[in-house]
């Protein structure tokens, strides 16, 4: 095999074309409002986008693996109101609520992987499902109405998740911390850990890989677990920081972070999943919506934008899987 | 060594809905022998293989590894036995990288993350062994069927398994890369490996076995040592008996010759192909043999519309060239009728609702309406005429593999194509209905149509064309017509080109 | 020992003629259910069972039944369209916006259905050209018609006045029948024909029951495919036009829970999602059991704060129960089929 140059590999791979986009984009909107770049302006986007992010790095092994899961923007509005909940009813203390939270989001992980496992019902379908339960819960505890959320300012939890500092100019938030920490986990485990090759063989061939003793079931319930849990653990963290729980918060997220993975680069049909592309996804879409907002055009406008780069990516990864396979 | 053989089979029996794929089939391995399991597509040879890899449980029977009776329910339950397993269609990972497919999940660890040094180590060795010199990084997509198949191969060996199972290795494999695998299965012999070989070409297993088990329609026919084999019973083995193919037809006057409706190839290229003409009449047979990666899978996807050709001209008899694609082809009434009936076939709808496909679907001329009145009556009329057993209102997927191409056949009569390109046809078919198909053929020659026929059983082809067209690698070795028609001849074509003597005499050399 | 001459019996065929069993018609589920919950909320509370509740039901069962019978064919062809809740409600904004402006209602609501029949046939256009599954492409078409929603309404609730004739889509005929259920009726049962007597009904089955078969068969598949979403797109847009007549305005957020319902409903109704058949009257009887569950909820009291949970669970439900009988069926033929999302 010739050996190609460094540039070369760099090109080939599926993460390049992801980065430049990202490179574009900023470039074009730092040109018609340089406020763009401001530290304000970074501090305040990265603020919200890693907790988008923590679910989009769950989602991207999730969907590697061949599943989605559209029930996570429902799980993110409802895990901090149950939190509250329990803890303005006095029947828990914040940090046992978040805990409490967070088995529930396991649970339902549990219930979403055991429809599609066993029943073997398509996720896409049983996760609308749960969407709607979850948000219907939600509703239900709160009657519909915000909850109270005493400022968390002398709560361990609140300063861990999601304590702020200033490193120059910049506001940093802990969860940006968090996200890394995250990122760089499931990216070892993703390429690096026989866990991350089940992933990938669970998505590529099933059949083959029950074959080959893979325990494909185990591994899809596992991952709809950890999506559940990241999505709950965001929406907390996403709580504490504008100290608001709404039970309505998080509608529509599940569709923008499927789009982050999928514009990452991650196969859509499972087999092959990129964590460093879904971080890049996530930072071209986050970029997106602040920037458009940021130069005027209606903010209303920001699907359309993202429809359009949704399907545009599809379709230039189908091309060229087509391009792959008639070279064979 | 102890005498007592590694792996034995006493009344197995399998069965797949209405279809039986193996009944009363009993099989004994020696320790540290290589044993072939020889019979046509359809025995059951596939069955046995993915029987004893944990994939399929047996319905009935006992199984026996080491003297004692054994359950293997699962991949795992095989993999702790000592039994490796290559099947005939390998689970490939195309995307992943060579690697990752030779380890998948049993990928050594370091610290708990997968360690490629040990990965690369490991598997150098043993590829360097097989002869196939590739990157192991690269994707697997990347690489030949060929050289794919030998990659299943390694991943088998690197269990290091006491039995290996390997369900018609060589099928990808070229005369040298076959060589090397002997070679290398031979060495493992010697370590003490036991080896169960199926296969459907009889000279690939001479070569190597010690022992022989023929087996037809789903029992053993036949169980004996190598050198215990009679001339006239190694005759038998090879060939499928005469008497299944219909009567070959009246000549059909010359006179008309010319004025026969025809497909004519001309120099036709493309991917690798090269260089490819001939012609075809209506009314007869035309054989097309060849290996994998002779070209004619290449050759029947560009005539049905699924391939552009690099260069070259096709006629068809209704005066026009290629198709644009499949839809355009089969409008054009050119059908393709493969031995895989998933194109075929819809396996949740009536039986009327098939064969109503290509009549009432896919034309656009007649009324736009579907009366399943009328398609019932005609399923009737189809089912009685072909001798299918079941009633029109019947999924068709509950069809034996006979009945479902013989509804796949039907559709096709009912409008009268004008090319039929046939792919081998008639594989995995029981004994009874393949004979029922050979005579449907013959039907459709004589009624108009021009009949492309690929198998890779040799015997399908002499026994039922008028003449066999030979390809080696994308070229047109030979043609043979008539009593020229020799088996043995037509096996050297293909596989080497040339149809001289060297390659025989190379071949006996090996096999000794 | 066997010689090799001698043929055994034949081993490798069926070796039974299969027993003449008579399917059950694929909306028996449907219409055993609705039975059941119609007694069951008539003994629950008997004024339950008065004709002008019972057709109060229908009607309101007509705007998403509308989609579940659009949507039978994309499943039969082994699609699913996503985009539908949101093609609704863009048909509904721009013909109320049509009607603010002055246009003739009826020259407005065509102008909806077409513009919903428009973006449906965008849709299949993008799946032929993009070679992208159906599920993929509406995915972004969902957002990208949503958005469009957004931008076109402003946001805003439009109240379009002077309806007119499109009024009486909000009342009833005969005194107690509504129109919007009259509608549902007599288009379920042409759309039934069409699926199952017409040469298009016909092609989608086969499309979506293989189509590799059906394209080696001469079928166009993609035209078919697209068709189906031409005519999902246009019972969108009629469903979101007879919402204006009924409603008198269109707000935002009007359709959010359209498109699991109706996916639902379908699948209640016997139109199974791995495509191939489907049953249009057994979605409209679908739709009558999701209705009638969620108007009895109102009735008996529960809050209508369940409203979302219940829709959740009645879906989650139907795919298991539908899913359930699946596996019961493919046990007693012993035979397997590919699933589009699996």
């Amino acid at each position: 095999m010739e050996n190609h140059s460094l540039i070369q590999r760099l090109i080939a791979r599926p993460e390049f074309g992801p980065f430049v986009l990202l490179v574009v984009e900023i470039a074009v909107f730092w040109s018609i409002n340089p406020d763009f770049l401001s530290p304000q302006n970074i501090s305040n986007t990265l603020a919200f986008t890693v907790e988008l992010g923590l679910i989009a790095l769950a989602m991207t092994l999730l969907m590697t693996s061949g599943e989605f899961d559209l029930s996570v923007g429902s799980l993110f509005g409802f895990s901090p109101v149950l939190m509250w909940t329990l803890f303005n009813a006095g029947v828990t203390s914040l940090e046992m609520g978040f805990v409490v939270a967070l088995v529930v989001a396991a649970l339902i992980g549990l219930v979403n992987g055991w429809f599609v496992t066993q029943l073997k019902i398509p996720s896409f379908l049983v996760t609308l499902g749960m969407l709607l339960v979850v948000r219907g819960s939600a509703l239900f505890i709160t009657d519909g109405f915000p909850q109270r959320t005493w400022s968390a300012e002398g709560s361990w939890l609140a300063e861990a998740l999601v304590g702020d500092f200033f490193i120059g100019p910049f506001r940093i938030y802990m969860s940006l911390f968090w996200f890394i920490a995250a990122a760089i986990a499931l990216g070892y485990v993703l390429t690096q850990s026989r866990t991350g090759n089940w992933i990938q063989a669970a998505g590529g061939n099933p059949n083959a890989a029950r074959a080959r003793g893979v325990n494909v079931n185990r591994v899809k319930v596992g991952l709809f677990v950890l999506s559940s849990v990241m999505a709950s653990l965001a929406g907390v963290i996403s709580s504490l920081r504008t100290s608001a729980a709404n039970p309505n918060s998080g509608t529509g997220y599940e569709l923008e972070v499927i789009a982050m993975v999928v514009i990452g680069g991650t196969a859509l049909t499972g087999g092959r999943g990129t964590i460093i592309g879904t971080v890049l996804g996530i930072l071209i879409l986050r970029v997106m919506r602040n920037g458009i907002v940021l130069i005027g055009v209606p903010g209303l406008a920001y699907n359309i934008f993202i429809g359009a780069i949704i399907l545009g990516m599809m379709a230039l990864h189908s091309w060229l899987e087509r391009r792959h396979q008639a070279g064979t | 060594m102890s005498d007592s053989p590694i792996l034995s089979l006493r009344n197995t029996a399998k069965r797949f809905g209405g279809t039986v794929a193996l009944e009363d089939l009993n099989l004994v391995i020696e320790r540290g022998s290589i044993h072939a399991v020889v019979g046509e597509s359809g025995a059951g040879k596939s069955t046995l293989a993915r029987m004893l890899a944990g994939i399929v449980r047996p319905d009935g029977g006992i199984i026996e590894f080491d003297g004692k009776p054994v359950t293997i329910d699962s991949p795992q339950a095989a993999r702790k036995l000592g039994v490796g397993v290559v099947l005939q269609h390998p689970g490939l990972f195309m995307e992943r990288p060579v690697l990752a497919n030779l380890f998948i999940n049993r990928e050594p660890l370091h610290n708990g993350l997968v360690s490629r040094h040990e990965m690369e180590a490991r598997s150098r060795d043993l590829l360097r062994q097989l002869g196939i010199a590739i990157d192991v990084h690269a994707p697997l997509h990347d690489l030949a069927p060929g050289e794919r198949q030998l990659v299943m191969i390694a991943r088998a060996l690197l269990g290091n398994p006491r039995l290996l199972i390997l369900d018609d290795p060589n099928s990808a494999l070229d005369q040298r890369q076959v060589e090397r695998l002997v070679a290398v299965l031979r060495g493992l012999r010697a370590r003490g490996m036991s080896m169960l070989y199926a296969s459907n070409r009889l000279e690939d297993t001479l070569a190597i076995a010690d022992q022989l088990t023929v087996i037809r329609n789903g029992r053993d026919v036949l169980s004996k040592a190598r050198q215990d084999l009679t001339a006239s019973e190694e005759a038998m083995i090879g060939q499928l008996r005469q008497s299944l193919f219909p009567l070959p037809l009246r000549a059909l006057p010359t006179l008309g010759g010319a004025l026969r409706p025809q497909i004519s190839v001309t120099g036709l290229g493309g991917g690798t192909l090269s260089g490819v003409s001939f012609t075809a009449r209506t009314g007869e047979i035309v054989g097309l043999a060849g290996r994998a990666g002779s070209g004619i899978r290449e050759l029947f996807a560009t005539l049905f519309g699924q391939r552009r050709p690099r260069e070259g001209k096709v006629r068809f008899p209704d005066g026009d060239g290629v198709p644009r694609n499949r839809t355009e082809a089969a409008r054009r009434n050119i059908c393709m009728i493969s031995g895989e009936r998933g194109h075929g076939l819809m396996p949740d709808k009536s039986i009327a609702f098939n064969l109503a496909n290509v009549v009432v679907g896919a034309r656009d001329w007649g009324s736009r309406w579907y009366s399943p009145g009328l398609a019932v009556d005609r399923a009737a009329r189809q089912i009685e005429a072909l001798r299918i057993r079941s009633t029109p209102q019947m999924p068709a997927g509950s069809l034996s593999a006979g009945g479902q191409q013989k509804v796949i056949i039907a559709k096709w009569l009912e409008i009268g194509p004008q090319v039929v390109l046939l792919d081998e046809p008639a594989r995995g078919i029981d004994i009874g209905s393949k004979q029922e198909i050979y005579a449907l053929i013959r039907q459709m020659a004589a009624s108009g149509c021009v009949v492309l026929l690929h198998s890779n059983e040799l015997s399908e082809l002499t026994g039922l064309c008028d003449r066999i067209l030979a390809f080696h690698q994308g070229r047109l070795a030979g043609e043979i017509a008539g009593e020229d028609m020799d088996i043995g001849m037509l096996a050297t074509l293909i596989a080497s080109g040339q149809p001289t003597d060297e390659g025989l005499r190379g071949k006996r050399e090996s096999a000794a | 020992m066997t010689g090799i001459d001698t043929a055994p019996p034949l081993a490798g065929s069926a070796n039974h003629p299969p027993r003449r069993r008579r399917r059950l018609p694929a909306e028996t589920g449907a219409v055993i259910a609705l039975a059941v919950l119609v007694a069951l909320l008539g003994w629950l509370s008997p004024s339950f069972l008065k004709p002008a509740s019972l057709l109060s039901v229908l009607g309101q069962a007509a705007l998403p039944g509308l989609l579940a019978i659009g949507i039978v064919f994309v499943l039969a062809s082994r699609q699913i369209d996503i985009s539908a809740g949101a093609v609704f409600h863009l048909a509904a904004t721009i013909a109320a916006l049509l009607m603010v402006a002055g246009t003739n209602p009826w020259l407005a609501a065509l102008a909806g259905v077409a513009a919903g029949a428009g973006l449906g046939l965008i849709n299949g256009l993008l799946v032929i050209a993009l070679r992208l599954p159906a599920l993929l492409v509406t995915l972004g078409t969902w957002w990208m018609i949503q958005g469009l929603s957004l931008v076109v309404g402003n946001g805003q609730t439009i109240a379009p006045p002077g309806l007119d004739g499109l009024a009486a889509l909000s009342g009833n005929m005969f005194a107690i029948v509504p129109v919007t259920g009259i509608i549902l009726v007599v288009l379920a049962m042409a759309m039934h024909v069409v699926l199952h007597r017409t040469r298009f009904g016909y092609r989608v089955q086969a499309v979506g029951s293989n189509p590799q078969a059906a394209a080696h068969a001469g079928i166009p598949t993609g035209n078919i495919r697209a068709l189906t979403l031409v005519l999902m797109g246009a019972m969108a847009g009629l469903a979101g036009v007879i919402h204006i007549g009924v409603q008198g305005a269109v707000a935002p957020g009007d359709s959010g829970t359209f498109a699991p319902l109706a996916i639902a409903a379908a699948i209640i109704g016997g139109t199974p999602l791995s495509g191939g058949s489907g049953s249009v009257i057994g979605a409209a009887i679908g739709m009558l059991v999701l209705q009638t569950i969620l108007s009895a909820m109102t009735l008996l009291g529960v809050d209508a704060i369940w409203a979302a949970f219940a829709t959740g669970a009645l879906i989650v439900l139907a795919l298991a129960v539908d899913r359930l009988i699946r596996l019961w069926r493919e046990r007693r033929t012993g035979y397997h089929r590919d699933d589009p999302l699996a």
